[in-house]
């Protein structure tokens, strides 16, 4: 399961953000002072307020809060879905605040792989077609895509699901499956919305091993959940509250 | 991304929905059929008649009962033109041939067979102004037409029917109840138009007047002796009818004239057809346009996904605008393919003579323009879908149900 193949292009490699050395000491996210407004009627709502957060490569984070309380704004944020209405955000050394659209496109492709709760995957294609996804987007040659994508689901242990559709997998092999898509380009971050929210206790343990398993590689990863059980997986845990950390 | 992974890409989004996508399809078929199908027949017949008039030759006129105003066309006019008038054309200088023709429908028989013809009263050039040629025997004389000798020409069809294989020459027929002597057989033409040039006999007019009993004669061809003269023999013609037509109640057309005016007819009758077949094409893109709205609105969470995943607005678009491409395009090959093959059918059953290759019979723009215009059509109508496709936002797409 450890095995890492890099068998990306040489350019993309070069491209690929887990290989690029974040300045020394500094973190791989930095968010200072970033406030969400969001319009409510007549009213402003504010759901963000004056949030400061750095993580370091290689952390594994959870981000806890019960729901209303900001949580999935701050991980819109982080994942560059959303802009925050204030404060600035630098992932890997770079102000996304100042990114185009496209350039923002990119970095959700490269720096960023997304492991949803309801797994995301999409129904007519088949596991290996969707792990290709993300190097489709990337401008993976159709080989290497192939190759890579069967390499990243034999890592997450699905070497013999290659060909099965969503609706044929369980649970389980379906956030698995996510998983490999979100490694596809070898991000620099794994943001994990609620990855067990959707399965059984003991599925849920697996995922999470897996994620350890990806922690030990030198993945950074952050955990968002409202489950206590869950967040006590990562090395440091933030709460969240009415928009301000705790 | 490449341009075949975009693609390949939509060709997986038309095929996931089969029976939508070609529903959809369907409709752009019909309307490049039937646009196809109405240029190319419009084409087919126009080159069918220019080339019918054009076989008159360049030198040749028409004078037939009828006003220059317009009013009446031929046919349903009274014949007032006689065999006089036409011994008085041959007088005028530039005057090749002068053919007086009568033609009227006639029951041919022999003892054994019976068959209903075209039966042309002319005079002895025939051969050369209609374009005929001898098959076998002789052509009557200008003497036998004065004498109003009963002898006969058969055509191709007519010796066929009524004689089979053996000899028709020297044997007699009925026309309409009166004996004629078979002098000779003329080689095949072919159908023009519907009407078969091959179940016809040909008579001296002044025979066919006296079994007809008309007085008169329906038309007189002209030729002149330089194709250059038409026009300065045509104002002799009127010049000279005049005197026994002061109501100027005859018509003069040269080839020239009747191709125009057919031309005209026939390319007015296209365009208007055309323009109404048009209006299913159109249909057919609102057609894509609302397929491609629906396919939006189901496919929103793909387009969240797709987005979170690192497409970008222009990537989203140039799926959904190549799969409404696509639906255009594939209606408008299949639209093509089917009308070529329907127009095929409907020359083999007209039984019109053409150069023979099958792509000849459809008009080569009206083919292309088919699946150009269909392609267009998905092109068009899917920018709209494809354009809201590409701003959905990425967080509300992914959590749309």
């Amino acid at each position: 399961m450890s095995v890492q193949r890099n068998l990306l292009p040489p350019e993309l490699v070069k491209l690929s953000t887990s290989n690029r050395r974040t300045a020394a000491g500094q973190p791989l996210i930095d968010i200072q002072g970033v406030g969400k407004d969001f319009p409510y009627g007549s009213q402003i709502l504010r759901v963000l307020r004056g949030i400061d957060l750095q993580v370091r490569p290689g952390e594994a984070l959870s981000i806890m809060g019960p729901s209303g309380s900001g949580k999935s704004t701050l991980m819109n944020i982080i994942g560059c879905m959303d802009r925050p209405s204030r404060g600035r955000y630098r992932l890997a050394d770079q102000d996304v605040d100042e990114l185009a659209e496209r350039d923002l496109c990119k970095v959700r492709n490269r720096t960023i792989g997304f492991v949803f709760q309801s797994f995301h995957l999409l129904p007519r294609l088949t596991a290996w077609r969707n792990v290709e996804i993300p190097m489709l987007y990337g401008g993976v040659s159709t080989e290497d895509r192939r190759e890579r994508s069967k390499d990243l689901l034999e890592r997450v242990g699905l070497g013999h699901r290659l060909h099965h559709r969503p609706n044929e997998l369980s649970g389980g092999e379906r956030q698995r499956v996510g998983i490999a898509r979100a490694l596809a380009l070898e991000p620099a971050l794994i943001l994990a919305d609620e990855p067990t929210g959707n399965l059984d206790q003991r599925t849920g343990k697996d995922i999470l091993r897996l994620f350890s398993t990806l922690h030990r590689e030198g993945k950074t990863i952050i955990v968002v959940t409202h489950d206590p059980d869950v967040a006590r997986w990562a090395d440091r845990i933030i709460t969240i509250k009415d928009g301000r950390l705790v | 991304m490449n341009l075949r992974e975009f693609i390949l890409m939509a060709f997986e989004g038309l095929i996931a929905h089969r029976l939508r996508s070609a529903l959809t399809v369907l409709g752009i078929v019909i309307g490049v059929f039937a646009v196809v199908t109405l240029m190319s027949l419009g084409d087919t017949v126009r080159r069918q008649v220019s080339g019918q008039i054009s076989e008159l030759g360049s030198g040749l006129l028409m004078v037939m009962p009828g006003r220059d105003d317009g009013g009446h066309g031929p046919g349903f006019i009274k014949m007032n033109l006689t065999l006089r008038d036409a011994e008085r054309l041959k007088t005028i200088n530039g005057v090749e041939t002068v053919n007086a023709n009568l033609t009227i429908p006639a029951r041919a028989e022999t003892n054994h067979n019976n068959l209903n013809v075209t039966l042309y009263g002319d005079t002895a050039d025939f051969l050369q102004v209609q374009n005929y040629e001898l098959a076998g025997g002789r052509f009557f004389q200008p003497g036998e037409v004065m004498a109003h000798r009963r002898v006969v020409l058969l055509g191709s069809k007519t010796k066929a029917q009524l004689f089979g294989n053996g000899d028709a020459e020297g044997h007699t027929i009925r026309l309409n109840g009166t004996t004629f002597q078979v002098i000779g057989t003329l080689k095949e033409k072919g159908r023009t138009l519907g009407h078969d040039r091959d179940q016809v006999v040909v008579a001296p007019v002044t025979a066919v007047q006296d079994i007809s009993g008309f007085r008169n004669i329906g038309v007189i061809f002209v030729r002149a002796d330089e194709p250059e003269k038409v026009s300065l023999v045509r104002e002799r013609i009127l010049s000279v009818l005049a005197k026994t037509h002061p109501q100027k109640d005859i018509q003069v057309f040269s080839q020239n004239d009747a191709l125009k005016v057919s031309e005209k007819i026939l390319g007015t009758l296209t365009t208007f057809l055309t323009c109404i077949a048009s209006v299913s094409l159109a249909v057919g893109g609102i057609g894509i346009m609302n397929i491609m709205l629906v396919s939006v609105r189901e496919r929103t969470r793909e387009i969240g996904i797709r987005r979170a995943l690192g497409a970008t607005p222009n990537q989203v678009m140039a799926q959904f605008l190549l799969e409404a491409l696509f639906l255009g395009a594939i209606g408008g090959i299949l639209g093509s393919l089917f009308s070529l093959f329907v127009i095929n059918g409907l020359i083999f059953w007209a039984g019109w003579k053409t150069t023979g290759s099958w792509f000849s019979n459809i008009s080569t723009e009206a083919f292309l323009l088919g699946i150009l215009c269909a392609t267009g059509i998905g092109l068009i109508f899917g920018l709209y879908p494809a354009r809201q496709a590409s701003r959905l936002d990425p967080i509300s797409a992914l959590r749309y149900e």
